[in-house]
């Protein structure tokens, strides 16, 4: 009834509810606390790491009695880089490209001394891996074809450098060549430039070593096992009378070429180069030998024993490999299988009864959950993802005197920023879609036209060491004048694969503000643009989606195939995979660089059948230009220079155990992942901490005690740097003591392990770190234990507020939750790389305004809907003289009583 | 329509009845006038438009838009006018209730009371003070919009403040008194305190940070970190949310388990969420004010005009009040 009155008392009720200050009363039940206890943290000490000291120093012979050979590492040697260094020496000299005068030739030899030199014993010549460059195919190799090979003339009284008083006595002109022995016995007598043990992509003699203005030199040398030289037999097992099994040493083999004939006089001939094979009687006579102390390879354990599998990241596999060996002597074999990461997890997470090694938690890749039961993570190995490079100077025209004067000399250093990594991953430089544009000459200018829908990248750099943004970082590079092709700097060398390791690459350039902007399309400051397969605008994306950064691999994403420019009667197209092959993994990688290997099969091979792309070999001796992405194990095995990146800190930081342990110091959650975002002073972006997962569940006591035992190892003594077997391979950093700890206390836990005791409601099961993907797979279990205890009071506080789900970092037996450390809500950070997450859509953002003027336009129109008019001119209102009447009063008289 | 007319007539009915004010007699008179006019009129072209759907629909229309603008208008009012009051009050009550606590002793140290219940949200925490923005506020558990209405919540699946890892205590921007609408203003190395029932600790500002940039590194072991969060964009216009960042001074006390494990949050604990609100809450306050609008109309007429305005005045606002609040916590917590 009584709608009018209804209105009337509605709006005398909330006109007098803007009156009436009513507060609300605060209450709530009383809340007391019972503080948990928290365990102490020790302070990270970190073990002083020890270094191997087993570095010998030779003199040379003759004329080159004045130099000093210093070889940095000759006891237990795997297949790994060792630096041979020189002093005292005359600086090399050219004949255009070749080495003329004044090089140093080194290589690998096996056997045992020959009795040649007492003061310096030293292997038979023909007992060494040297001659098989590629001096044959290629023009521009700068050797003549005889120091580069075991070619020798035969003379019975030999007069100069490169004759020989045995060999090519019977061959025209007495030209012969120097044999190679193996190891088996087998004799190579001819072809040895290619013969069946080894070739130039094999061998790793070094043929060509300058000496620079003062006297010194330095090379790289690796050094080879019968792994990958079967013909030397280094480091074969030998066992000894008292039981102990060593390697086989082999040696190290240093012959100086000098700018003096052999009768001490200079070169009668000097238009041309005169130095002959080092492996000539005549060279061998100034042969500086080095013992080579090999590691047992292989042998250490018995066939047989009792195996005991795992598996995972390839981030550890060094260490393992190391481990492993020390361990068999306690009779259980640890096989050690590298996968993927996001295997590894999957693998573990079906119930694969192995110890798997990862560095993100189980349950944090897309798609998959961790599992419900025990999950114990131990951290085992710190290692870091790392840009390895080997670049020699080539400097061009325009560079200085200082510049020229190291022409061949291997850059030390390199900085990169995230953007600089994000160019390369994407393959944006111009040089790396390989015949994308092609220049034309007419009329003497020429012509750079782009194919069709490579436009953008006209104005980008053609490689890296062109980069206005890298010059102005590394100064030293500038002036280089080098072809920037999918051989050299236009992009990374990568693994195939999903692993962590490419996760954490690509989370440190999505973390930095200018790399995402780039990726999202912004040209950077000197107008280069992002390849727009790899945009993360899906604007500019030709496929019509947004590349997806945050990923665990390295895409090709740009199916760009051409047929090379330059070939003419090639038949088959290459495409990115062809010009920018993928390597194995990150140990290849690095292997690889070291030896300059060219991956792009650029040479077309028409006389093949089928006729096919071929490589043409290793880089040239001083033009080498090697880019890869690596782990800081692989690199220091094998020598690898090392990029410093920028950190969060603005800092360039290098892979050193200590700026990798600043790093792990800021790793957070369980297991603890290391965040690219440390802005701690000297941390190494890119460092990463391996844990070892299992779940003790699905193993057997016996195994899991095993295990036990190998967590236990690796944490103890197993973080030892050094360099016999057992030892913490160089290139990890020892983890410090909180680490280590954790390791223990988690193997302990393995150990004591009851099924039944963990099993119950108060096991909680492990989670991740708050990282990404654990998110949503988590979610049903949060209601699971909403026990009677919950009071759920206020608003929404019903679900998942009583459940101890998912917090415990490694869940004890025993039912004692374990102190979640610093926890991240999830909002806080979430995003790859510690980035602070975008804005939520706010609901009923408006709502203060529009609601505002809402009323205030209903309170102004109400009264014309109840059918007021303001005042209009006298005749309409004797027109209308009721409706006057009665608007005039309205407004006072109705609603405002 | 025929409610209506049966309403004018009794309206008419009653003019008899009830006496009215002289003040007030010709507007009523015209009123009674106006109510009846248009069944007596003779139709004019200006009024059979009203007339062809029955007299009194003007002023149901008007009445009706009327009611929704002073509603809109109240529930703005509230917000922008009443909101800091409530506020004022919560505070008072909830520093009392704190202060005898902390005395006692007895103030929640973790995520769960001494019994191994969970805090109920609401319950005060800590008191946190910024002497240079002149902040001094209790801060309650829970970051739900009806806690933020309070003062500034403690987000529950973090850690308290002092002890070892991030904590997190989010506050409204503009609304409910603002605590944080000026936590832009602060730079970096500025201090601040918070008490809480394991001492009182002092914080120092990192910095200020939006959507999309990069966060600081994780808090290492020991250290405690302090993310204060509240809106960005201007006042009652929420756009994003502004996060600052301050680490703890010196070492992090005892740190309990987290019992809330992240991620399990409702949503309207979230930042920037709304629907805290409670429907049948909402509707029973709205036929409150329907039931007493009524018996005010009954009481203007039958009772008296004096006794109605001192009765039902202060009923009908703390109605109004009520639901004015309940709709509120729909609207963006950080607001």
């Amino acid at each position: 009834m009584r709608a009018r009155q209804f209105l009337r008392a509605a709006v005398g009720a909330t006109a007098g509810a803007l009156a009436g200050a009513l507060l609300s009363v605060v209450v709530a039940p009383g809340a007391d606390a019972a503080p948990a206890t928290a365990p102490a943290t020790g302070t990270a000490t970190a073990r002083a790491a020890a270094t191997a000291g087993s570095a010998v120093t030779v003199s040379g012979r003759g004329e080159f009695a004045a130099m000093r050979f210093t070889v940095s590492q000759t006891e237990g040697l795997t297949d790994r880089a060792v630096t041979v260094s020189w002093t005292g020496g005359t600086p090399t000299t050219f004949a255009g490209n070749q080495f003329n005068t004044d090089f140093v030739q080194i290589m690998q030899c096996w056997g045992e001394d020959d009795g040649t030199h007492p003061d310096n014993p030293g292997p038979p010549r023909t007992q060494c891996e040297y001659g098989a460059s590629p001096t044959t195919d290629r023009s521009n190799w700068p050797g003549n074809g005889d120091n580069d090979t075991r070619a020798v003339v035969y003379r019975a009284r030999p007069g100069h450098y490169g004759q020989d008083d045995t060999y090519g006595s019977g061959m025209p002109f007495g030209l012969g060549e120097v044999p190679f022995k193996s190891v088996d016995g087998t004799v190579v007598t001819s072809g040895t430039q290619n013969n069946r043990f080894f070739n130039h992509t094999t061998t790793n003699e070094i043929d060509f070593a300058r000496t620079g203005a003062a006297g010194t030199g330095s090379e790289i040398f690796e050094t080879q096992t019968l792994n990958e030289a079967p013909q030397l037999g280094c480091g074969a097992p030998v066992t000894h009378a008292d039981g102990t099994v060593t390697g086989r040493s082999c040696w190290l083999v240093i012959v100086p070429q000098g700018h003096l004939d052999l009768d001490g006089e200079p070169y009668e001939d000097q238009t041309q180069v005169n130095a002959g094979s080092p492996v000539s009687s005549t060279n061998w006579k100034n042969r500086v030998a080095v013992r080579l102390g090999f590691n047992p390879v292989g042998a250490s354990c018995k066939i047989g024993a009792e195996q005991q599998d795992t598996m995972g990241s390839e981030l550890v596999a060094e260490a393992m490999s190391s481990w492993q060996a020390r361990l068999c002597a306690d009779g259980t074999v640890y096989g050690f299988t590298q996968l993927g990461d996001a295997d590894t997890r999957a693998r573990v997470t079906s119930g694969a009864g192995a110890l798997g090694f990862v560095t993100r938690p189980l349950g944090s890749d897309d798609g998959t959950t961790r599992p419900t039961d025990t999950v114990l993570y131990a951290p085992v190995a710190l290692s870091g993802v790392v840009i390895g490079f080997n670049i020699e100077r080539q400097p061009g025209s325009t560079a200085t005197s200082e510049q020229k004067a190291l022409e061949g000399t291997r850059f030390a250093s390199m900085r990169l920023t995230p953007r600089l990594i994000a160019k390369l991953l994407t393959e944006s430089y111009r040089g790396s879609p390989w015949g994308a544009v092609r220049t034309t000459y007419s009329d003497g200018t020429a012509t750079q036209t782009a194919a069709k829908g490579y436009g953008w990248v006209l104005n980008n750099p053609a490689g890296l060491l062109s980069d206005p943004e890298f010059l102005a970082l590394n100064p030293e590079y500038a002036n280089q004048s080098l072809p920037e092709n999918p051989s050299t700097d236009t992009d990374l060398q990568v693994a195939l694969g999903h692993t962590d390791a490419a996760r954490q690459l690509w989370n440190y350039v999505l973390a930095d503000k200018d790399a995402r902007r780039f990726l999202a399309g912004v040209p950077d400051d000197n107008g280069m643009r992002v390849n727009p397969y790899y945009s993360t605008n899906d604007d500019l994306n030709p496929t019509g989606y947004a590349f997806t950064a945050a990923r665990d691999d390295f895409p090709k994403a740009d199916p760009w195939t051409t047929l090379p420019p330059g070939s003419a009667e090639a038949t088959v197209k290459q495409g990115m995979t062809d010009f920018h092959p993928y390597v194995d993994d990150m140990l290849f990688a690095a292997l690889h660089a070291r030896r300059g290997d060219q991956l792009w099969k650029s040479s077309w091979d028409a006389t093949a059948n089928p006729p096919v792309w071929k490589s043409p070999g290793p880089q040239n001796v001083g033009q080498r230009v090697q880019l890869v992405v690596t782990d800081s194990a692989s690199a220091a095995r094998y020598g690898l220079q090392t990029a410093g990146l920028l950190n969060s800190g603005g800092r360039y930081v290098t892979p050193t155990p200590a700026s990798l342990s600043a790093a792990a110091a800021s790793a957070t959650g369980s297991p603890a992942v290391v965040p690219v975002t440390s802005s701690r002073a000297g941390a190494y972006p890119l460092a990463m901490l391996v844990d070892a997962v299992v779940r003790p569940g699905r193993i057997e006591a016996a195994d899991r005690r095993s295990y036990a035992a190998l967590l236990r190892y690796a944490v103890q003594a197993g973080q030892h740097p050094g360099i016999t077997l057992g030892d913490l391979p160089l290139g990890y950093a020892p983890l410090d003591r909180t680490l280590r700890g954790k390791a223990l206390t988690a193997a302990k836990q393995l150990e004591s392990y009851r099924g039944a005791a963990a099993t119950g409601g108060s096991t909680a099961p492990a989670t991740g770190g708050g990282t990404g993907g654990t998110t949503g797979g988590a979610a049903p279990e949060a209601g699971g234990g909403t026990s009677g205890t919950d009071t759920g009071a206020g608003a929404g506080g019903g679900t998942g507020a009583g459940t101890p789900t998912g917090s415990a970092s490694s869940p004890t037996p025993s039912g004692h939750p374990v102190p979640r450390r610093g926890g991240t809500a999830p909002d806080l950070i979430v995003t790859a790389g510690g980035l602070t997450p975008a804005d939520p859509a706010v609901p009923f953002r408006l709502a203060l305004p529009i609601g505002a003027g809402l009323g205030a336009l209903t309170g102004l129109i109400a009264p014309f809907a109840a059918g007021w008019r303001p005042r209009i001119p006298a005749a309409a209102r004797f027109a209308v003289p009721a409706l006057v009447r009665r608007t005039t009063r309205r407004p006072g008289g109705r609603f405002r009583r | 329509m025929t409610v209506m007319t049966d309403n004018q007539a009794n309206q008419a009915g009653e003019r008899e009845a009830v006496p009215l004010p002289s003040g007030d007699r010709t507007a009523d008179a015209a009123e009674a006038t106006d109510a009846v006019a248009p069944t007596r009129t003779v139709r004019t072209p200006d009024t059979a438009k009203a007339g062809r759907r029955g007299s009194a629909r003007p002023y149901a229309v008007g009445g009706a838009l009327l009611t929704v603008s002073v509603l809109l208008l109240g529930i703005c009012a509230q917000l922008v006018l009443f909101s800091p009051l409530q506020h004022r009050a919560a505070q008072t009550a909830g520093f009392d209730r704190l202060r005898g606590e902390l005395a006692a002793g007895t103030v929640a140290v973790s995520q769960s009371d001494q019994s191994g219940r969970l805090l109920t949200p609401g319950t005060p925490l800590m008191l946190l003070e910024i002497p240079k923005l002149r902040v001094r506020e209790v801060v309650f558990e829970g970051t739900s919009s009806d806690v933020l209405a309070k003062g500034p919540g403690h987000r529950r699946d973090t850690l308290l403040p002092g002890q070892a890892g991030t904590s997190v205590i989010m506050g409204r921007a503009a609304a409910y008194g603002g605590p944080f609408g000026h936590l832009a203003d602060l730079t970096p190395g500025t201090a601040f305190r918070i008490t809480t029932g394991q001492g009182r600790f002092t914080f120092r500002v990192l910095d200020l940070r939006y959507a999309g940039d990069r966060a600081p590194a994780a808090p290492v072991a020991g250290k405690g970190r302090v993310v204060l969060m509240t809106a960005t964009g201007p006042p009652y216009l929420p756009k994003g949310v502004l996060r600052l960042d301050a680490d703890l001074v010196g070492r992090a006390t005892d740190t309990p388990a987290l019992r809330i494990a992240p991620d399990s949050l409702p949503s309207a604990e979230l930042p920037l969420r709304g629907g805290a609100v409670v429907w049948w809450a909402l509707v029973l306050w709205l036929q409150a004010l329907a039931a007493v609008s009524v018996a005010a109309v009954w009481s203007w007429f039958r009772w008296g005009r004096r006794q109605t305005w001192i009765v039902f005045t202060g009923l009908l606002g703390g109605i109004g009040l009520q639901l004015a609040e309940q709709i509120t916590r729909l609207l963006p917590n950080l607001l």
